[in-house]
């Protein structure tokens, strides 16, 4: 179990100050409602008692305690508001970090192998877990941590008073400490396992259902595929009801337990007083002290149940950055030129995507020349993405070569490919930001005016009346929402603001009609001057324009 | 979300509550009978401790008090058993409830209303948001009354002992309501934002995953990962900020326990020293103080409680805000009238069907654009119909309103029954479907070719196969037609799952009477041209007896096409035959020779 979840642990030293600091204040703030109380009782005992003669009563120094009782009060109300500010803090902080260094895991791999966690939700899925990671020092380290000192403590405030009742008191809770994790821990995580199950079951199927309504509808299955889903929702509903029984159950055995202790320390506290072993004070002191000890315990049968779910998101996260990318590229120190001609060599290239049933691309050759403008032109699923694909080095093709100006594509470092090669993918993804924002990922550097500019070539500057207000459009979540054609078109934009010897570009002109698509390519074309470039589409719409036109099918050129 | 909107959504979730049953009102009774509980327990604590240490009582004469402890112990422990699972049968019924309406809704929808959001986006609102409704109704709302109970009681419980302790009690009491508000307000608004801080950040950062593929491509990736701690980053110095004050509420709430704790102490302490000679405690005996100085925290217990839940209400305010638009969402208002009047009996339709199409109006639910405009045309019984068009002119709009997808305006009639009247299973009956995009369910090769006739044997669903050329990759499958087709990893080709869907079309009829109408939209785009000749021999040998819509850019299969259907801009411009088009029309020709164009 710890070596699935200590990697991630072990990061925690990164916010180890602010961390150790919000459990001791957690610690503190127990400490001294725990001290509150007991002193109180203490308090009141020792008054009564000496308040039943005169002469007691006029000499009771009660200034101590009574500042200490303030002192306490004032205590734990700091104590509880920087615990919570301190611990709150350092939760975003690991937050923070565990983001960036599971972004950083993730460089190595290529397009291609990030896209297939794309599907399924799978990111959404990893995201999620690494948020429960971050939940790990709030819900788990910080209560166990505070429930081990407050136990230890409790030990040292009743050995002052009586030896025999701390180390019972002091064992007792220990065990408590020690047996109700595991206890938890183990009744809770097989329908822990199977919720996670059957959430994901109940996923798949709700995708499908949604996915498929038209399928479903046409051919009568919508009612039985409906049942199943309600089906499903029961099974994992009996699966949360056994886990809010045993949530029950281990509340309802740490009140015995809590109740038991008290009445053992009542017990014992009494029979001592009765043998004059201590004063009547003291034993109020060590049950109200004992009672309110036990609120440090209320929080452990939580922190375990969570502890199931925790360790599936490790395990997760773990695997995939653990999993070696397949695709890699040589190091920065090379003294190979960086693309400059633009040439591209495909020779008896063969590829099949991981898990594929049948090879997509079977043995394609093409020599383009320097400055060539071609057009690959096929239907879908012919295997024109695919080859795009692995022009980028999204994937590696299983045979065959492909050199871009008689250099091999795998010797170039990563930094040579992208600047010597500028691309438009299929999918263009619009990033939560400003346009600017958007569009300066081709080109950092790049002004204003050159970004209106390009936008206006590419019929994009209608959304807007100013160029400020223009570039200043948020898109993405809570923004604006392009248009499949508009996204395709920002695609464009970012691949022409630095052109590059060599571009690329997979169905740039989808979703678009006839006349912009003109007027787009027309835009491709001026910036192409001199470069060479390889369009992959199915339309034919503006290529008289290519010096050359290949037609592709069944994962070959005809 | 404005403050409106808000209340609207409170409302909303409170009007849920009575799909609950009794179970929320269980969890008050509960919270009540603890509190109840909690006093009898401080009650026989301050006994035992009166007699052993005040009157000096040996254990072996206090069994009867201790085993009343006990029981009292055992009878809390039950209770706090009950609560949790009351609890949760709570929050499980007003989930299923909401989970039953979503559904409805989403069949309301159909197909094309579905189409608004991707599929991902609805089954989070179906399993994650409807989820955080959960707590809000098995904690937050009983406890909102259970926090005006147990206070009430504590105080007359006090009242009847000390008038000062009382009034300690007493002073703070008008102020519990304030605080409430006060809690309520800042409590409330520091987990809504952190809430929204916590998902503004992790939309942030999914989105740059999702981004990495392209960042990758553009060289920026490292670069982003800085700006991705830089935004977290920012994200916590603001939430910080909001947090500071916001904690303050709860500090408050501590300070009030810990204050009445400490002055009840202080009080009762002084009174016995004869420090204090007003009130009852100058006669108090210690099993009164102690029993007021253990009640003093419980008083305000229920509300700290109530503050841990907020973030519950915050949750729930979300995601019912979010639940709520789906829910409201509506293809049409009338929808609900017009169902009434659909026949519901089945109706027996009798070979190939007859179309007729009479001022067909579709728009568009999301935009109002008119998709279909005043379409008109009539398909006998046997005929072959072809539409053709550009992208964008209408083609899929008019399937999807023969299969009752969409609300139209105008006439559309099978065999003369008035489609608007039909109940759509009765539309739908006897009439086949094989779309652009095939959808692939999760399960196996099989579960998905006997989608919706699970009793298809092995014979059957072999024959469909080997007739839409699926047989071939099939046959290769690891485990047969018993293989799982997962989703993840991508493991056929587009023609392939074109060729399932396919054999499903195919498996769905093949033993009933020919079906009386087979709608196709553009069947083979994704095939090969050696499958897709083969794939259309087939088709046609399956449909001779049938009434065939066919959508297609094939204009070298226009051929044994009875009528062709000339589409553009939602209307339909050209008809005829393939022999008069070709003579005498415009965007047919136009259409004709960019095709031919094409195949140069």
């Amino acid at each position: 179990m710890m070596h699935e979840l200590w990697p991630f642990l072990k990061l925690y030293r990164h916010q180890a100050g602010r961390l150790s600091l919000g459990m001791l204040l957690a610690f503190i703030t127990l400490a001294a409602s725990v001290s509150l109380l007991a002193l109180s009782g203490w308090f009141i005992t020792a008054t009564a008692i000496a308040g039943l003669s005169f002469a007691t009563a006029q000499s009771f120094n009660f200034f101590t305690p009574g500042a200490g009782v303030r002192g306490f009060s004032i205590l734990r109300t700091a104590g509880r508001y920087f615990d919570r500010l301190v611990s709150h803090d350092a939760t975003f902080r690991l937050l923070a970090w565990l983001r960036t260094w599971f972004y950083y895991r993730l460089l190595p791999f290529s397009a291609g192998e990030l896209s297939i966690w794309r599907k399924g939700e799978l990111l959404n899925r990893l995201v999620a877990d690494i948020d429960a990671l971050d939940q790990l020092y709030l819900r788990l380290l910080s209560p166990i941590f505070v429930a081990f000192l407050a136990t230890l403590t409790l030990g040292a405030l009743l050995a002052v008073f009586n030896a025999d009742i701390a180390v019972l008191i002091g064992t007792v809770l220990m065990v408590l400490l020690i047996v109700t994790p595991f206890v938890v821990y183990q009744t809770s995580r097989k329908p822990g396992e199977a919720m996670a199950h059957q959430q994901s079951e109940m996923r798949t199927r709700l995708l499908d259902y949604l996915g498929g309504q038209a399928e479903l509808l046409i051919f009568d299955a919508e009612q039985r595929y409906r049942d199943e889903l309600r089906h499903k929702e029961r099974e994992l509903l009996q699966s949360q009801e056994k886990m809010a029984w045993y949530a029950g159950l281990s509340q309802a055995m740490l009140m015995l337990a809590a109740g038991a202790t008290v009445l053992l320390v009542m017990y014992l506290a009494a029979e001592a007083v009765h043998k004059n072993y201590i004063d009547g004070p003291v034993m109020t002191l060590m049950v109200l002290g004992t009672l309110a000890a036990f609120e440090a315990f209320h929080m452990l049968p939580g922190a375990f149940r969570f502890l199931g779910y925790t360790r599936t998101s490790a395990r997760r996260l773990h695997e995939v950055v653990k999993t070696p990318s397949r695709i890699v590229f040589p190091d920065e120190e090379h003294s190979l030129p960086d693309i400059s001609q633009g040439s591209v060599t495909l020779d008896n290239i063969w590829f099949r995507y991981p898990n594929g049933l049948e090879d997509t691309v079977k043995g394609l050759s093409l020599q383009v020349e320097p400055g060539e403008h071609v057009a690959i032109l096929g239907r879908t699923g012919c295997g024109k993405s695919t080859l795009y694909r692995l022009l980028t080095r999204d994937w590696d093709p299983d045979r065959g070569v492909i050199k871009i100006d008689s250099h091999l594509l795998e010797s170039y470092n990563e930094v040579q490919l992208r600047q010597g090669m500028r691309v438009v993918p299929q999918r263009v993804h619009v990033f939560e930001g400003t346009l600017r924002d958007n569009l300066k990922i081709g080109d950092p550097d790049a002004s204003d005016g050159k970004l209106y500019q390009l936008l206006k070539d590419l019929e994009l500057s209608h959304m807007a009346h100013s160029p400020q207000d223009l570039l200043n459009i948020w898109l993405g979540a809570g923004g604006v929402r392009l248009s499949g054609g508009e996204a395709r078109r920002l695609g464009i934009a970012r691949a022409l603001l630095q052109p590059a010897p060599l571009l690329l570009l997979d169905e740039p002109t989808e979703g678009l009609d006839t006349v912009t698509a003109n007027r787009v390519m027309q835009g491709i074309l001026k910036a192409a001057e001199g470069r060479t470039l390889l369009l992959i589409t199915h339309r034919r719409t503006a290529l008289e324009h290519m010096d050359r036109i290949v037609r592709m099918d069944a994962g070959k050129l005809l | 979300m404005n403050s409106a909107r808000e209340r609207e959504v409170y409302r909303w979730l409170g009007g849920l509550v009575s799909h609950a049953g009794l179970w929320p009102r269980l969890v008050v009774a509960n919270g009540v009978l603890t509190g109840l509980i909690i006093m009898g327990q401080a009650l026989l604590l301050a006994h035992i401790i009166q007699q052993v240490v005040m009157e000096g009582v040996g254990v072996d004469r206090l069994s009867f008090p201790l085993v009343g402890f006990a029981l009292l112990v055992l009878m809390r422990a039950g209770l706090i058993f009950l609560r949790d699972f009351t609890a949760f049968k709570a929050g499980a019924a007003i989930r299923v409830e909401v989970r039953k309406q979503l559904l409805e809704r989403f069949r309301e929808l159909g197909p094309v209303g579905l189409r608004r959001r991707s599929a991902g986006a609805w089954t989070t609102t179906v399993l994650e948001q409807v989820e955080k409704l959960h707590d809000f109704y098995a904690h937050y709302q009983p406890q909102m009354k259970i926090a005006v109970f147990i206070p009430t009681l504590i105080f007359l419980a006090a009242a009847s002992q000390d008038w000062i302790v009382a009034l300690v009690f007493a002073v703070t009491a008008p102020l519990v309501p304030v605080f409430m508000i006060l809690v309520g307000r800042k409590a409330a608004q520091a987990s809504q934002q952190n809430f929204n801080a916590l998902a503004r950040m992790g939309g942030h950062f999914l989105d740059r995953l999702q981004g990495l593929g392209t960042l990758k491509l553009f060289n920026q990736a490292e670069a982003e990962g800085v700006a991705v701690s830089r935004a977290a980053d920012r994200f916590r110095q603001h939430t910080m900020k909001v947090l500071r004050l916001a904690f303050l509420s709860s500090a408050v709430l501590e300070f009030f326990t810990a204050l009445s704790i400490a002055l009840t102490a202080v009080y009762l302490g002084l009174s016995y020293l004869g420090h204090i000679n007003f009130g009852a405690a100058s006669e108090m005996t210690l099993f009164t103080g102690l029993f007021l100085l253990l009640l003093a925290p419980e008083f305000y217990q229920p509300l700290r409680d109530l503050g841990s839940f907020y973030h519950a209400r915050a949750e729930a305010i979300g995601a019912g805000d979010a639940i709520l638009e789906v829910l409201e969402l509506s293809n049409d208002d009338q929808e609900e009238a017009e169902t009434e009047a659909r026949s519901s009996y089945p109706v027996q339709w009798q070979g190939a069907r007859w179309v007729l199409a009479k001022d067909l109006t579709v728009y568009s639910t999301n935009t109002g654009a008119k998709l279909l405009d005043n379409i008109s045309f009539e398909i006998y019984p046997g005929q072959k119909v072809a539409v053709v068009g550009a992208s964008g002119a209408g083609k899929t709009t008019l399937v999807e309103t023969l299969l009752g997808f969409h609300e139209f305006g105008g006439l559309l009639e099978f065999d003369g029954r008035d489609a608007e009247r039909l109940q759509p299973e009765n539309w739908r009956r006897g009439l086949t479907w094989i779309g652009q995009n095939p959808l692939l369910i999760q399960g196996t090769v099989r579960e998905n070719v006997t989608l919706g006739r699970p009793e298809l044997d092995d014979h059957a669903v072999h024959s469909a196969l080997v007739w839409s050329q699926a047989w071939e990759f099939v046959e290769r499958l690891p485990q047969g037609i018993d293989t799982p087709l997962q989703e993840e990893g991508s493991s056929l080709s587009v023609g392939q799952a074109q060729r399932i869907a396919l054999a499903r079309a195919m498996a769905h009829k093949q033993d009933e009477p020919p079906a009386g109408l087979f709608i196709m939209d553009e069947p083979t785009a994704s095939l090969d041209r050696y499958s897709e000749a083969r794939v259309h021999q087939a088709l046609r040998k399956l449909t001779r007896q049938s009434t065939v819509f066919m959508v297609t850019h094939r204009f070298d299969l226009l051929d044994d096409v009875d009528t062709i259907l000339v589409m553009d801009h939602g209307r339909i411009v050209e008809q005829g035959t393939l022999a008069t088009l070709k003579q005498d029309s415009v965007i047919f020709n136009r259409l004709l020779a960019e095709w031919e164009g094409e195949q140069a």
